[in-house]
């Protein structure tokens, strides 16, 4: 396991419950699983290993994005129950990613975190996966489209 | 050709168009430019006819923008060897106590109290009285090696080992007194009238050391003696006084002049064999003196005798 796989772990971890202890958990027993698979499957590439991985340690867990019920939240009240491990970029707002887990299943979570988030290319996510790559796509499409619907003509919060 | 345009018909302008579900489906893969040239091509001219998938489009296209900024997100070097760091029982156990959320003084306290339970255990664990017996504690281990007699002004020096030999010989076997060569002189015994003498023993009662080719000693001699004074401070102070003078040194556990009860003293003492009828002339004249000598199995290094004195207040 290369540092930039812990780093993709570390990341969908986080992006999925934007809490850095449950993150940090997730990745600790991700990465040990990540190992382990690594090396009974050494002809699996690093990207399906993670993609695999971390899918079983997201459904192993409850649902991503479940943070305070509607309502209780405005814009100033935000913010991430993380400390000081990740560093977002600065002027973005991540309420558009919360709501977005709230209404994405957890197949689109995972298709726009692999793919677009992390870089993994469509054949890795789908032998990862052991799905066809039309499915991944669809998935990723639907994705996007519910991302993007999200964002609109509201004023950019910077966290 | 023909056939084939009969089964298939096509759109008014002639051309086989993209129906919208699957125009739909390749707007991800458009957006990411993944098409190839034919179905770009087609992609585009349905799109400028269709605005539901323009619209379609335009979400994807943000949707993608704004997760190429979050993807810029970055990751401290500390967490990832957070996460890298191999588990140990008691990371375990903490993770899932959640110690880290615990109160700090509930956290002070509990390392206190591991603290005292490791050094309770050490004190009660490590056998301390065995540790203070190797050697740490000087008493009770003194062995007497050698008595050095320092000699006095104008007296001969005598320098000899003395044998501790506290346990009793069960049958005394003494060299009679005429045939050794190098005898100490016989302690005189003095008859007193109102006291019994304790009988001298039938054998000789010459306690000598004797030459390597005589048999060996193993029995010494005690003189015992009981002294009645009329005043009994002032003679303990005479007495003792008077022993030192001739060479005395105590033999026992306690001081010259132990007062046993508060009508009698107690001496214990050893003194050069020389001198032993300047102490008894000393003593008869301070009070009503009875002394006398009997087997004793401790041996005294040659020309000292061993001497236990009673001092009594006369009634």
């Amino acid at each position: 396991m290369t540092e930039q796989d812990i780093r993709s772990i570390a990341l969908f971890f986080f992006f999925s419950f934007l809490d850095e202890e449950k993150a940090i958990e997730a990745s600790t027993v991700a990465v040990a699983a990540a190992r382990e698979r690594k090396r009974r499957h050494p002809e699996e590439s690093s990207a399906e290993i993670v993609v695999r991985i971390t899918a079983a340690g997201l459904a192993s867990r409850e649902k991503p994005g479940a943070i305070a019920p509607e309502g209780t939240e405005t814009v100033e009240t935000i913010r991430l129950t993380s400390g000081t491990g990740w560093v977002l970029p600065a002027g973005l707002e991540m309420r558009t990613w919360k709501e977005f887990l709230k209404t994405a299943t957890t197949d689109e979570l995972c298709a726009v975190t692999w793919s677009s988030l992390l870089g993994f290319a469509d054949e890795d996510i789908a032998h990862g996966l052991d799905l066809p790559e039309g499915t991944v796509r669809y998935r990723l499409g639907r994705a996007l489209a519910k991302l993007g619907g999200l964002l609109g003509p509201r004023a950019s919060v910077v966290r | 050709m023909e056939h084939q345009n009969e089964r298939i018909p096509l759109s008014k302008k002639g051309r086989r168009e993209l129906t919208p579900f699957f125009a739909r489906e390749m707007l991800a893969d458009f957006a990411r430019d993944r098409l190839d040239e034919e179905r770009r091509e087609s992609l585009t001219k349905h799109l400028l006819d269709h605005a539901p998938e323009r619209a379609e489009l335009e979400r994807i296209r943000a949707g993608l923008q704004y997760a190429s900024r979050l993807a810029k997100t970055n990751v401290l070097p500390s967490v990832l060897e957070k996460i890298d760091e191999p588990e140990t029982y008691l990371s375990v156990l903490l993770k899932k106590t959640n110690y880290e959320l615990w109160p700090v003084t509930v956290k002070w306290g509990l390392e206190a109290a591991m603290v005292l339970s490791i050094f309770m255990a050490v004190l009660i664990v490590i056998p301390w009285d065995r540790a203070m017996k190797f050697g740490l504690s000087p008493r009770g281990r003194e062995i007497i090696l050698a008595e050095v007699e320092h000699p006095r002004p104008g007296e001969i020096p005598l320098a000899v080992a003395e044998v501790s030999t506290p346990e009793a010989s069960p049958a005394p076997s003494v060299v009679p007194a005429p045939t050794p060569v190098a005898v100490a002189a016989t302690p005189p015994t003095k008859p007193v009238a109102a006291a019994e003498t304790k009988p001298v023993a039938s054998a000789p009662s010459a306690v000598a050391v004797v030459e390597s080719a005589k048999p060996k000693v193993t029995q010494g001699m005690l003189y015992r003696g009981v002294l009645i004074v009329s005043d009994l401070d002032l003679g303990i102070l005479r007495i003792t006084d008077k022993i030192a003078e001739l060479g005395g040194r105590k033999a026992g556990e306690v001081e010259l002049g132990w007062k046993k009860t508060s009508s009698s003293a107690y001496y214990h003492f050893s003194m050069p064999e020389g001198k032993y009828d300047s102490l008894v002339k000393f003593l008869e004249g301070s009070g009503e003196l009875v002394i006398g000598n009997e087997p004793h199995p401790r041996i005294m290094p040659k020309g000292l005798i061993r001497l236990i004195v009673t001092v009594e207040a006369k009634r």
